[in-house]
């Protein structure tokens, strides 16, 4: 930036002769004064400005030749701007204000843009990254678990696919690392041996996965995060090519990836540690679980709907070749990767920076009114002006040149406002994808420039507008100096006074509607109690020091349900409102016609639980039963369904007895009978109704190693970190724990989204609001000022006070019935907007739409009155003498 | 046409400050741009602090008047920043330099007898 402003002030000659030398002395101040703080830098930049200014004055006035033209334009515009700069520092009261507003407005605005730049708009980290995309499986008529894949499905994909460059199979992985101590657990994500290459990254130091260490067999080998590589193995560049122990296998570190390297799985599984090559061969994982996320990379010149196109007919071939799996009722989507990672938050993000630009419309319309106002005041100066001469537009590039000069000003500041502002707004934002990309860079100082220029020229030909059209002659001739001529400005001051009103009434609605929505989403019943439960994340080990999952399991349990005030603890394999762990099967119910190719409609998502744990969470059981100690690894096999299976599948019928069969999860098949019926719980958010659940009894299949374990007790905590502690260690230390958390947090942070869009338009609306009273406020104010003689003739004619204010508010009150009623007509138009935002409210709701207007012009009208006291204090004869 | 280069010191003073301050930053080492400003802002107690543009502007008019040169880059530092241009005084900037102290001291002595200062402290 500052190159490009050494371009367009410095003279050519110079320049040319400097341009590097004055850049990299630059850099290295810059590089210094950040080291500084934010006030060096600030220090720094208006240092380096007013030297350019100076030098170039003081350069042509050395330089003996004619300067060229174009300069001279640059040296009157030079000249306006000096000239505007004086005239805003005489008048400081209006410039701070004005300011100030203008800093919140494009502040605000600005702040918004760079998160939607950040999320919505800029590239993904990697190269050509528009052509990346996620593959996922939806069920057919419902959105239920679209982001995940089966395995079989996928490696299909792969193979018979022409229109990727290549396609790449993630799950999640965990391991652990030994560490002084005791084990430390590493979260990671096993992937196909060309993920990296499809990403379109490489590791800094080593190799990527060659074809043959991927499966079963394979020598087992890793490629190690940079964090990892420093924090466990000090940075040594020696690692590559040594062996270390991850979990129980020793695991060659091939590859080491370079730092701040952000793996597109993280979105979905957090920071990776680590990465393996699939240790299973996804054809033989059956096509009727879906847990595998794929990406690929479209193949150049091809376009999404045509790789869509060829991935639906892919499927429909696999229907035709293989119709005994599942899955008629799941078809692939093709996601572009950068929306799919935005997910479900760009309706908001668009929605709030619309309302901001609303805010800031406002805003400009208050700066308007102010610089018409003093703009006012000078006429006469103008008027004199014109008469002798100086053209229109001479004048009108004068006002344009103040307004620009605040709405830079405004910029500067706003940038400022956005640089505080916007750490916060990130850190308090629930859950934002891709934060790291969300910041002040060009784009987003481009914007703020370009908003800040716009609505400079806007409000800055408000006042152009309403004082420049008289007759100068006619404005000179003027006796009365409080210029009560003014009949079209003060119908342009009313006209804006309308548009704020509208503008405001518009946002509170929007806010009003997200407040009733987000009450109504916290009266919200997910299925299960959160008070009192907490929960943990368990990780039990597999290979030799797993062989007794069950009884170990079992044993911390017995342990957790032994400590004081613990009255319930039970483990599930996946918590609700968590998302890990989410796998879905189809499955065969006996009574339920299926078509003669065996496809199986019935699908569920699938858990595995302990006795104890619907307890625990206070999950209501509305039949039958629900599992016992007597439910083991030996017992027949019994699965309990919730009543949305039950209804879905059965049409409500009984289910308890009824036999469920032919899925399969790690080698062990499932054939058992229906035991009990729950209510459906909440599993992805608060706002989904609940899906059919399948639980079946962990010791029956417990190939699943995370489990979470719920506690119900006394107080929000039950159970402390320490406890649980000590009890893993007493069982078996080989058990990793963590994310301790009270249920009701998690139930908390599900709402977290809709609580920070709420607040965030209400607080939008309200200073909208704010602003809209305080112009209303000085019209009605200004119009009283104007009208002093009338109102003191009126009442000494006889007229009483009351009578006079009346007459006086309904001026306003006009204004702000038609404001109120543009309001609702633009927010009947927009509202719609809102819909995908809003849980269980209509975006025309009655009652937001009544109680809303209601409120504001309550308050506009208070506005007005408000000032309209003053003409009590009018006492006639001084009015008329003055 | 450049101007031609003039060589008798006392036309060229009095010199503007920070003119002056480059002169003596470059009394015994050879500097690029960011040093100077660097070495002027300490010399001057932080009451000069220049601007990129002013000190490049300073530094054109010296190397026509023949006050500095560009001078070698110094050793060890063949892998600084390739933009940076290192500069040295000349024996005419030394000549111009020694003009100006002597005018400066010429005015602190006057300044003395005037009370205005204490004789003693220079």
């Amino acid at each position: 930036m500052h190159r490009a402003l050494v371009a367009v002030v410095l003279p050519r000659v110079f320049r040319r002769r400097y341009d590097a030398e004055i850049s990299s002395a630059f850099d290295d101040l810059y590089a210094e004064s950040r080291g500084r703080g934010p006030a060096a830098v600030l220090e720094l930049w208006l240092r380096e400005i007013r030297a350019m200014l100076s030098t170039r004055t003081r350069l042509h006035r050395r330089a003996p030749h004619p300067r060229p033209p174009g300069d001279a334009t640059m040296r009157a515009f030079l000249d306006d701007l000096r000239f505007a700069l004086r005239n805003l520092r005489r008048s400081p009261g209006f410039t701070v204000v004005a300011l100030v507003t203008l800093a919140l407005g494009i502040g605000a605005t600005t702040t918004m843009f760079s998160v939607v730049h950040g999320i919505l708009l800029s590239a993904l980290p990697y190269p050509e990254s528009e052509r990346l995309v996620l593959i996922a499986e939806a069920q057919a008529g419902t959105r239920d678990n679209v982001f995940v894949a089966s395995p079989a499905n996928a490696a299909d994909w792969a193979a018979q696919q022409q229109t990727l460059d290549g396609l790449a199979i993630v799950n999640l992985s965990f391991t652990t690392i030994p560490e002084e101590g005791g084990l430390t657990q590493l979260n990671g994500a096993t992937v196909s041996h060309s993920f990296f290459d499809v990403i379109g990254a490489q590791p800094m130091l080593g190799r990527d996965f060659s074809p043959d260490e991927q499966g079963p067999e394979s020598t087992p080998v890793t490629i190690i995060s940079y964090g990892t590589w420093q924090q466990y193995f000090g940075g040594d560049s020696a690692l590559v090519g040594r062996t270390i122990r991850l979990g129980n296998t020793e695991s060659t570190v091939v590859g080491i990836m370079p730092r701040g390297y952000r793996s597109p799985e993280e979105h979905y599984f957090g920071p990776s540690d680590f990465w393996v090559p699939l240790t299973f061969d996804p054809a033989a994982q059956g096509r009727r679980g879906h847990w595998v996320r794929v990406f690929g990379r479209i193949r150049a010149g091809v376009t999404i709907e045509e790789a869509q196109t060829e991935f639906d007919g892919i499927q429909r071939r696999i229907h035709l070749e293989d119709p005994g799996a599942d899955f008629e009722d799941h078809v692939p989507v093709v996601h572009p990767l950068r929306d799919a990672i935005a997910g479900d938050i760009r309706p908001a993000l668009l929605l709030l920076l619309g309302a901001v630009g609303l805010v800031l419309i406002v805003a400009c319309t208050n700066i308007g009114n102010l610089m018409l106002a003093r703009a006012v005041a000078r006429r006469h100066e103008l008027a004199l002006r014109t008469a002798l001469g100086a053209g229109r537009a001479r004048i009108v590039r004068e006002v344009l040149s103040e307004s620009t000069l605040l709405s830079l000003g405004g910029a500067a500041s706003g940038l400022i406002i956005t640089w505080l502002v916007l750490p916060k707004l990130i850190g308090f934002a629930p859950d934002l994808p891709r934060p790291e990309d969300v910041g002040i860079n060009l784009p987003v100082v481009v914007f703020a420039v370009g908003a800040a220029l716009t609505t400079g020229v806007l409000f800055g030909l408000i006042p152009a507008f309403g004082v420049l059209r008289h007759d100068p002659q006619q404005v000179l001739r003027e006796t009365d100096r409080s210029g009560s001529g003014g009949r079209e400005r003060q119908r342009l001051r009313q006209s804006l006074v309308v548009i704020e009103v509208g503008l405001s009434l518009m946002l509170l609605i929007g806010a009003g509607l997200l407040v009733r929505s987000f009450m109504r989403l916290m009266a919200v019943d997910p299925g299960f109690s959160a008070d009192h439960v907490v929960t943990a994340q368990l990780r039990l080990p597999g290979g030799a020091e797993g062989t007794n999952r069950l009884l170990d399991l079992t044993n911390v349990l017995t342990r957790v349900r032994a400590l004081p005030g613990v009255q319930s603890a039970g483990t599930v394999s996946t918590l609700p409102l968590h998302g890990l762990n989410n796998l879905s099967f189809s499955v065969r119910v006996d009574g339920v016609e299926y078509g003669d190719d065996d496809r199986f409609s019935t699908s569920a998502s699938f858990r595995t639980v302990t006795p104890g744990y619907f307890d625990a969470m206070d999950v209501t059981v509305l039949r039958g039963r629900s599992f016992t100690d007597a439910d083991g690894a030996n017992a027949p096999q019994v699965a309990v369904v919730n009543d949305v299976f039950v209804e879905r599948y059965l049409q409500a019928q009984d289910p308890i007895g009824r036999r469920v069969s032919d899925f399969q999860f790690a080698n062990i098949e499932f054939d058992g009978t229906i035991v009990g019926v729950i209510q459906g719980v909440r599993y992805e958010n608060l706002q989904i109704e609940a899906t059919p659940e399948l639980y079946v009894p962990f010791d029956q299949m417990p190939a699943l190693g995370i489990q979470f374990l719920a506690a119900r007790g006394m107080g929000r905590l039950p159970i402390t970190s320490q406890q649980l502690r000590s009890v893993i260690r007493e069982v078996n230390p080989s058990i990793t724990m963590n994310d301790v958390t009270a249920m009701a947090q998690r139930v908390s942070e599900a709402t977290a989204r809709p609580r920070f869009n709420m607040m965030l338009l209400s607080g939008f609306a309200v200073f909208a609001l704010i602003l809209a009273a305080i112009n209303l406020y000085a019209v009605i104010g200004y119009t009283v000022t104007q009208r002093r003689r009338e109102i003191a003739i009126r009442m000494a004619l006889g007229a009483e006070v009351g009578r006079v204010v009346r007459y006086v508010v309904k001026g306003g009150a006009v204004l702000v019935f038609i404001g109120a009623i543009l309001g609702l007509v633009g927010a009947f138009a927009a509202s719609r907007l809102l819909a995908s935002m809003l849980y269980d409210v209509s975006p025309f709701d009655p009652l937001t739409f009544i109680a809303i207007p209601a409120i504001t012009i309550g308050v506009a009208l208070l506005a007005s009155y408000w000032p309209a006291r003053r003409i009590a204090r009018v006492h006639p004869t001084i009015a008329l003498r003055g | 046409m450049p101007p031609v280069p003039r060589t008798d010191p006392r036309s060229l003073i009095p010199l503007a400050p920070h003119v002056y301050h480059i002169l003596l930053a470059l009394q015994d080492r050879v500097l690029h741009g960011y040093a100077l400003i660097k070495a002027i802002d300490e010399q001057s107690s932080g009451t000069i602090v220049l601007g990129t543009s002013t000190l490049y502007a300073a530094v054109n008019r010296m190397l026509d008047d023949g006050l500095i040169a560009e001078a070698q880059r110094p050793p060890g530092t063949e892998y600084d920043d390739p933009r940076r241009r290192y500069y040295a005084i000349t024996p005419l900037g030394r000549r111009v330099a020694k003009a100006e102290a002597v005018r400066i001291r010429a005015l602190d002595q006057l300044a003395a007898k005037h009370r205005l200062i204490p004789a003693k402290e220079r």
